[in-house]
């Protein structure tokens, strides 16, 4: 028979059960479930199966059983599936057998915040189905709330604990229990279970209460164990203090028992659990060990029969000087990503400023310190990527002291070298920060360093209104070209003018690299204030109509004609259902791009008329033209703007502007090759349009409804970020006393950035926290009886 | 109680061309601790005792009068009736000094007149009856009783578990059986021809072997509980799941004896049926749910 797990059985020796003898009674042990399946039991955060818990009381306890002349069976002796018998034939073979007692051994499972032990017999609490199995249950009830670490003892009728018979005792035909020694899912009690002697001394437990039961005499030795803990250390995870489990277990001790000799190796299983077994009674003494502790003991008294708690919390020595155990990055032949931490784990709880100002990372690199594990692990997080293909030094030297005050021996340091590859970063983006008159039609372009992992979209990228509103967007494009990503994108509708909006990125974007953007990004920017109504559409662009291609144009020069041409699209549209689109292609600087309509457009002679054409940008910087007649059918070139904007917008000028006098005809538009532009490039136009009116929106000013206070940018900063402000039209008066102070976490006052009248308007002030420490500061904005306060954090 | 599904109990099977189904299904009691029914060698009672086998009552099917054979603690568990259907024969323990200690005991069906074959007595197992009486296992050793004679008994086929092992003894040769290990061997039953038998190994699953030991058939790990129907072409069975601690499921099921077709005869949400029995006629099962309620069904062949 293949045996999946070799379980150590340590079987307590022959000498410490002279004279107990259960003269051939026949005891069925089954440990309950089996095989790591469906029906086991797993605890994620310790490792402990369930199966395998039973399944190593159960053959400790056979072999308990078996040296005193029980006649055993069991359901099981492996943790295989396939030996995981049904109920009915694991209940069949105990009648088969003709068993005077069985047993079902298991551990409890609830909410991870009880651990008591529960024996069930069949029946209810008054009426058992059969009493011996009440009166066998409160024998073992009482053991095993001895040897385990619990906080109370019950010995129940199942139908009355639980309210329905258990189906592991039905249909016995024998005395039978069950018994769940403690709770699994209780992580301290857990971590315990992961302690083979603790498995053990429950089985223990069991067979003691099966022999007094059967009064089959007592063992005339006992036992020491005892948990060594460190009262200065809370566990992470839930504990009844009651138990002593808020006190963090200590691994890897060694606890020495005189007279004897005998000694006892903690494993590193976060239990600290330790036992003595098949001890004469009498005194001892208990001589506890553990690295980091100071040496202690305690004084026990063995009595036959029975586990002694030796329990101790061992007292701290804090002289030790602290040392460094290990760190992060390491010294290895790969290089390190340049959005690694850099992390350093001490030996004991340290004086964190000591520790930081100790700390030194050469190149230079800004970034915040955070602590964790008592104040034991410090990390330092950049506030931006590494430097590429550079090596680092780490040095933290001897001004670095425990908590108590102990220098470190030495300096620890230690080198890593970064890779080639970047971070994620934002590398160019339309609109610019800050930047203003933004057409309210226009297309919001991002250009990364990287190639950007779509899946770290989803929820990352919004336009944010004055109000932090998301705005709808349409016409999303992401791709990569050469190396970099793209993501452009549209408001779904027109966009309020002379309004400050917010592109913000989430820092969960992330690159195919698995590399993320270091911080959120906010890039702010103000729409344009002018509102266009159209006027006489002269062309819609809906049909070709008698639009000559660019290559046949009067005026083209320089052009590569495979990758220029004008067609009509339905892809982008202000009006109708089409527009124009030129894609262009320059061979070199100077080139000309026209496009030309053989029956040009009448646009009259008033001066105050206004011609224009909504083009939709492509920030190639070209030079855009529109070309006219006079009267005299002279050609008039007229520069109409340098492209640097993308999406629509209206581009006009008067007709007074177009120079000459009398009737004039619009003709061309013209793309002209500056130096500083691009050589290639598409641009869409549509309603091409007389008459058409325009207003600066003077009345903006007039929406800002109320004083307002913005999220600085960025945050976080180093050392300077910007602060935006509003003051709305003011009543009886036309300024206003505004103060903006900056404080930090304790209330105190930092500075004053803004104290002086305001007239109404939006304003913007740069804050320098250049002197200032790293960490979280507060600014206030007031004015008469409104004060706003905000956060931002100031990473150094 | 439960609601019963009796539509969910009539599933129509087609097994050797025939049509066989549940076509009426009736509860017997009323809620309570009846376990493991049995009938009676004419069909007209139905025999049942507790979940933990102590004693044994008996249920006139015409009258549901419920008349009490006995209270002994674990009469209910292998008991045979005798062939004439006039004495059941119990096997009932005492404990003593924590150990169970057997009687065999036979009673009068009829004025519960009770005969004590055997009193307390340790290893004392499996009864089987009998033309004139009872065949059981005492110290290893098959004992027959037949109208208070004890002798060895050597006239017919019998098998059984001890020892670890499965027993054949034919015609008073024993042969030791163990198919795969030392173990124990369980719902060991004789085919109504003595040709072949039913064991089971709990973490195996269920087997027909000839009476030389070869197996002849793997029922399956499924199969559960089984027993031949009386003319030996079927065997029923529960086919039942569990998470180690509680039943889960629990359905009837029939296979061929030739082990060619798995056929579902329950198929329950709100009920676990366990235990399933033949009527000598081979005409209805009964069964108990794994809260104590019995049931029988007439099965239609066609």
């Amino acid at each position: 028979m293949k045996i999946k797990y070799l379980l150590p059985l340590v079987v307590f020796s022959l000498c410490s059960i002279i004279g107990q003898n259960l003269n051939g009674k026949k005891i069925y042990i089954n440990p309950g479930h089996g095989g790591h399946d469906s029906n086991d039991r797993f605890i994620e955060a310790t490792g402990f199966w369930e199966s395998e818990g039973n399944l190593t009381k159960g053959l400790y306890l056979r072999d308990l059983l078996d040296s005193t002349n029980a006649i055993t069976a069991m359901s099981r002796v492996t943790n295989f599936t396939a030996d995981d018998k049904p109920l009915s034939t694991i209940v069949a073979e105990a009648n088969a057998f003709g068993a005077d007692y069985f047993h079902s051994i298991h551990s409890n499972g609830y909410n991870g915040q009880a651990n008591y032990t529960l024996v069930l017999f069949r029946g209810t609490d008054a009426n058992p189905a059969n009493p011996q199995s009440k009166v066998m249950g409160q024998y073992i009830v009482d053991e095993l709330y001895l040897v385990n670490n619990v906080t109370a003892k019950y010995n129940r009728g199942d139908y009355s604990f639980l309210g329905y018979y258990l189906g592991v005792l039905s249909g016995l035909n024998m005395v039978g229990t069950l018994s769940e020694g403690s709770f699994h899912d209780y992580i301290p009690e857990s971590w315990r279970l992961m302690n083979l002697d603790y498995r053990e001394n429950e089985a223990n437990a069991i067979s003691r209460g099966i022999y007094k039961y059967y009064s089959a005499g007592d063992k005339p030795v006992g036992e020491v164990a005892g948990i060594l803990r460190d009262p200065t250390k809370t566990v992470s995870y839930y504990y009844i203090t009651s138990l002593g489990d808020n006190k963090k277990p200590i691994n890897n001790f060694t606890v020495t028992l005189q007279p004897g000799g005998k000694f006892y190796n903690g494993d590193n299983k976060n239990n600290g659990y330790f036992i003595f077994d098949s001890l004469a009674p009498g005194p001892y003494k208990v001589y506890y060990q553990a690295e980091g502790f100071f040496y202690d003991s305690a004084s026990v008294t063995v009595t036959a029969n029975k586990t002694v708690w030796a329990i101790k919390d061992m007292a701290f020595d804090y002289t030790i000087p602290p040392s460094v155990l290990s760190h992060s990055p390491t010294d290895t032949p790969d290089s390190i990503r340049v959005d690694e931490s850099i992390s350093i784990t001490f030996s004991r709880q340290m004086n964190k400023t000591s520790v930081e100002s100790a700390f030194n990372i050469t190149p230079t690199a800004v970034g915040s310190f955070t602590w964790e594990s008592g104040d034991t692990k410090l990390t330092f997080t950049q506030l931006d990527f590494l430097q590429t293909s550079t090596i680092y030094n780490i040095n933290i030297d001897t001004t670095a002291v425990s908590h108590w005050g102990y220098k470190m021996d030495s300096n620890y340091t230690f080198n890593f070298t970064t890779k080639s590859k970047d971070g994620l970063r934002i590398i160019s983006h339309y609109p610019a920060d800050s930047q203003q008159f933004i057409p309210c039609r226009g297309q919001i372009r991002l250009v990364f360093n990287s190639p950007i992992h779509t899946g770290t979209l989803s929820g990352a990228v919004k336009l944010l209104d004055e109000g932090g509103i998301s705005q709808s967007v349409t016409s999303v494009e992401i791709y990569s070209l050469d190396g970099k990503g793209y993501i452009n994108f549209e408001p779904s509708v027109p966009l309020n003018r002379n309004a400050v909006y917010n592109i913000f990125l989430d820092k969960k974007i992330g690159d195919l690299d698995g590399y993320k953007l270091r911080n959120d990004i906010e890039i702010f920017f103000t729409t344009k204030a002018e509102k266009y109504t159209d006027g006489f559409i002269l062309d819609g662009l809906e049909d070709i109509g008698n639009w000559v291609a660019p290559s046949s144009a009067d005026s083209t020069t320089g052009v590569d004609t495979n990758n220029t041409n004008f067609s009509i699209v339905t892809t982008k549209k202000i009006g109708g259902s089409k527009s124009g689109k030129l894609q262009y292609k320059f061979h070199a600087i100077n080139g000309v791009c026209q496009i030309q309509n053989s029956v040009p457009y009448e646009i009259g002679a008033v001066d105050s008329s206004i011609f224009g054409i909504w083009v939709f940008g492509d920030l190639s910087h070209n030079i855009l033209e529109y070309w006219f007649y006079d009267n005299t059918t002279s050609n008039i070139m007229k520069v109409i703007d340098t492209i640097d904007w993308a999406g629509w917008d209206f581009k006009y000028l008067l007709n007074s502007e177009i120079g000459s006098s009398g009737d004039k005809q619009f003709h061309s538009l013209v793309i002209r090759q500056s130096d500083t532009g691009l050589l290639n490039g598409t641009i869409y136009i549509d309603n091409i349009q007389k008459d058409a009116l325009t207003n600066i929106l003077i009345e903006k000013e007039n929406l800002i409804d109320g004083y307002r206070l913005y999220q600085n940018y960025p945050n976080p900063f180093n050392p300077t970020t910007k602060i935006r402000y509003s003051v709305p039209t003011l009543e009886n008066k036309l300024m206003a006393y505004v103060q903006i102070k900056v404080y930090d976490m304790l209330g105190r006052e930092i500075a004053t950035i803004v104290n002086e009248e305001k007239s109404k308007g939006n304003y913007e002030v740069e804050f320098n926290a250049k002197n200032l420490a790293s960490g979280l500061y507060f600014y206030t904005m007031k004015v008469g009886n409104f004060i706003q306060t905000k956060k931002m954090l100031l990473l150094k | 109680m439960k609601k019963f599904l009796l539509t969910c109990l009539v599933l129509p099977t087609l097994v050797f061309g025939q049509q066989i189904k549940i076509v009426e299904t009736k509860k017997i009691t009323e809620s309570g601790d009846y376990f493991y029914p049995r009938f009676s060698n004419d069909n007209s009672t139905l025999f049942v005792t507790s979940n933990n086998y102590n004693g044994i009552k008996s249920i006139n099917l015409e009258t549901k009068n419920e008349k009490v054979i006995n209270n002994y603690p674990g009469a209910g568990y292998d008991y045979v009736i005798s062939e004439d259907g006039n004495n059941l024969i119990c096997r009932p323990y005492n404990y003593i000094d924590g150990m169970k200690y057997y009687s065999i005991i036979s009673q009068n069906l009829i004025d519960l007149h009770e005969n004590i074959l055997e009193k307390d007595v340790r290893n004392l197992s499996w009864i089987f009856p009998s033309k004139q009486g009872v065949v059981y296992v005492k110290e290893g050793n098959l004992i027959s009783s037949e109208i208070n004679e004890f002798k060895n008994y050597n006239e017919d086929i019998y098998v059984y578990w001890d020892n670890w092992s499965i027993i054949i003894e034919r015609d008073g040769n024993r042969k030791e059986y163990k198919p795969f290990d030392d173990a124990i061997y369980i719902w060991i039953s004789l085919s109504p021809d003595k040709s072949k038998f039913l064991f089971n190994l709990g973490n195996r699953g269920t087997f027909i072997a000839d009476l030389k030991g070869n197996i002849l058939l793997e029922l399956g790990k499924d199969v559960l509980a089984p027993e031949w129907s009386p003319d030996g072409n079927w065997i029923i069975y529960m086919n039942q799941t569990d998470d180690g601690v509680n039943y889960l499921t629990s359905d009837i099921w029939l296979v061929d004896a030739n082990g060619n077709n798995k056929i579902q005869l329950t198929n329950t949400d709100d009920m676990l049926e366990m235990y399933p029995k033949w009527s000598s006629d081979g005409k209805m099962l009964t069964f108990n749910t794994i809260d104590g309620d019995i049931y029988i069904s007439n099965l239609s062949f066609e």
